[in-house]
């Protein structure tokens, strides 16, 4: 939302404000970097030189050139400012002096002058021709200025040649959000400055070691503001699954009646298969219990004595047995494994105990190989 | 929301977030288990309905099927449930034998019915004219199962348990 500035100096209304402050509070100098250096520590050496005020007593900010070759620098001693204006900025997004519009520092203006008037103050910015920033800024209450005496202290501290052009605006300053960046323009047009964070971190004139805590308590914000905004969403994200579960359960539950009423007759036609199926088995085929002993018996050493046989299924006969003589058990095998009309023996589970070898041998007939009332 | 939020204090803003943070992980593993709890129910649900479908589809095939099976038959050697219990009891005759254990199974046009006969210490001249008897009446009676074990207390004496199935043509019901 646009922020229009007037006199006296408006204090930050609301949390994320841009307050600007009266430029005449400042003294301002354009100094040359060491683009390889840090900015921040470049420009705290410079203002103990240029201020005759320990750095802890002033206010102050910068903005250097795109090229950090140069910045300009601007410092207010801090007891020019009451400290309700000092709380009043503790909620603002930033903290500027009004001539900061001029700082657009994106390309080299030519030689001149510009003359802001307006809410009862006179802002005279003079540029060399040379760099991107102002050479000189001179600001002054409307009622002590004299605009002649104020343009001929800017033409004196920017070095220019008399008759440099001179462009006269009356326009409020106004600030406006532009994605992430801070835009600061002429209510009328004309000109604008724009700062990203890490150029309104520099400019921000107020107390760098505040400035530091406030965007740590700022990011600690927005940390737990995103992580309770995650938590919000995976708890709308449960309602909405919850929901879900209902409607698919409820869907669920009729086909289910569908499923449970078909069932009586699909059981009644799995059961006629069933029957279906046996009876062409009885048919066909039938379990001959006797016929397989007899067969069997063929090859039966006399030490070996049965003590149950049972079937399973029709052409499996599984007999338990025991023996004396732990090598007829070898010989029973290898006989019935030879008889036609076996397709699989197995011995299974032998164990000899005082003498006697106890045993279980599976015997599979290969299907039709018994004949009712003989052997294979 | 965003702005309720800000606006509170730290320790407020802590606390709401510590509160919907037990919240989310008090309800989205219980969520979650209800969302595995119902995709097993459905895979369930799609396998039953898949399966009664292919039941449905052959309903025709299999019912020609029993009425072949069926038309096999001689109804008049067929026997139901009580004859099969009488003719076990002639063929066991002399033998001590309980009968017992019936089920029975209906399709449309037959029925199958199951009997178990214990016979306990037969000799084996006994038990195999019980199962001559049993093979003349083929395929209209027979054995399911058969077990024989040696009695341990009479050598040459043998205990035999059958499942003896007995087959019953059906009338059509009008």
């Amino acid at each position: 939302m646009p922020q229009d500035n007037a006199k006296p100096l408006i204090p930050a209304s609301k949390e994320g404000a841009t307050v600007l402050l009266p430029g005449e509070k400042f003294f301002v100098r354009r100094v040359p970097l060491d683009p390889a250096g840090d900015a921040a520590t470049q420009i705290g050496l410079a203002l103990e030189g240029l201020s005759p005020f320990p750095a802890g007593q002033l206010y102050h900010g910068f903005r250097t050139d795109s090229g950090r070759t140069s910045a300009l620098v601007f410092a207010a001693y801090r007891r020019n400012f009451t400290p309700e204006e000092n709380t009043a900025w503790s909620h603002a997004d930033a903290v500027l002096p009004e001539f900061a519009v001029w700082l657009g520092a994106g390309s080299i203006p030519a030689a001149g002058l510009r003359v802001r008037e307006h809410a009862g103050r006179v802002e005279v910015v003079a540029w060399d021709g040379r760099g991107e920033l102002p050479a000189a800024i001179v600001v002054r209450p409307a009622a002590e200025a004299d605009r002649e005496a104020m343009v001929a202290e800017a033409v004196r501290k920017a070095g220019l040649p008399a008759g440099v052009p001179v462009k006269v605006f009356q326009s409020a300053v106004e600030t406006i959000r532009v994605k992430r960046e801070l835009v600061v323009r002429l209510a009328a047009g004309g000109t604008e400055a724009r700062f990203d964070a890490i150029a309104l971190g520099q400019a921000d004139v107020r107390d760098k070691v505040l400035l530091a805590d406030r965007r740590r308590t700022l990011r600690r914000d927005t940390l737990l503001w995103r992580g309770f905004a995650a938590t919000l969403g995976g708890l709308a994200a449960c309602v909405l699954l919850e929901a879900g579960l209902l409607a698919t359960h409820g869907w669920l539950r009729l086909q289910q009646r569908v499923i449970d009423a078909q069932k009586p007759a699909v059981e009644k036609i799995e059961l006629a298969q069933n029957l279906a199926k046996r009876l062409e088995q009885f048919s066909a085929q039938r379990l001959l219990p006797f016929e397989m002993l007899a067969l069997l018996q063929e090859k039966r050493p006399k030490s070996i004595d049965y003590l149950r046989v049972s079937t399973n299924g029709l052409w499996r006969m599984d007999i338990e047995a025991q023996t004396n003589n732990a090598a007829d058990l070898r010989d029973f095998e290898s006989g019935v494994r030879g008889l036609t009309g076996i397709e699989h023996v197995e011995v299974r589970d032998p164990r000899t105990r005082e003498g006697l070898t106890s045993f279980v041998l599976e015997v599979t007939f290969k299907p039709g190989a018994l004949r009712p009332g003989g052997g294979a | 929301m965003k702005k309720f939020f800000q606006h509170r204090s730290l320790r407020e803003r802590l606390l709401l977030l510590t509160f919907a943070l037990i919240a989310f992980g008090w309800w989205a593993p219980v969520a979650l288990g209800r969302l595995f709890t119902l995709r097993r129910d459905l895979k369930d649900f799609l396998v039953e309905r898949e399966t009664q479908q292919l039941w449905l589809a052959h309903r025709s095939e299999i019912q020609a099927r029993a009425t072949a099976a069926a038309r096999t038959l001689e109804p008049a050697r067929t026997l139901d449930a009580s004859q099969a219990f009488a003719e076990l009891n002639r063929m066991a005759a002399g033998l001590s034998a309980d009968l017992g254990g019936q089920r029975t199974e209906k399709a449309e046009q037959f029925a199958v019915h199951n009997i178990q006969v214990s016979i306990r210490r037969a000799d084996l001249k006994g038990l195999y004219g019980f199962y001559e008897q049993l093979s003349a009446r083929a395929p209209y009676l027979g054995i399911e199962q058969c077990s024989i074990s040696a009695d341990r207390a009479n050598p040459g004496l043998v205990n035999a348990v059958f499942r003896i199935y007995s087959i019953e043509a059906l009338r059509p019901e009008k």
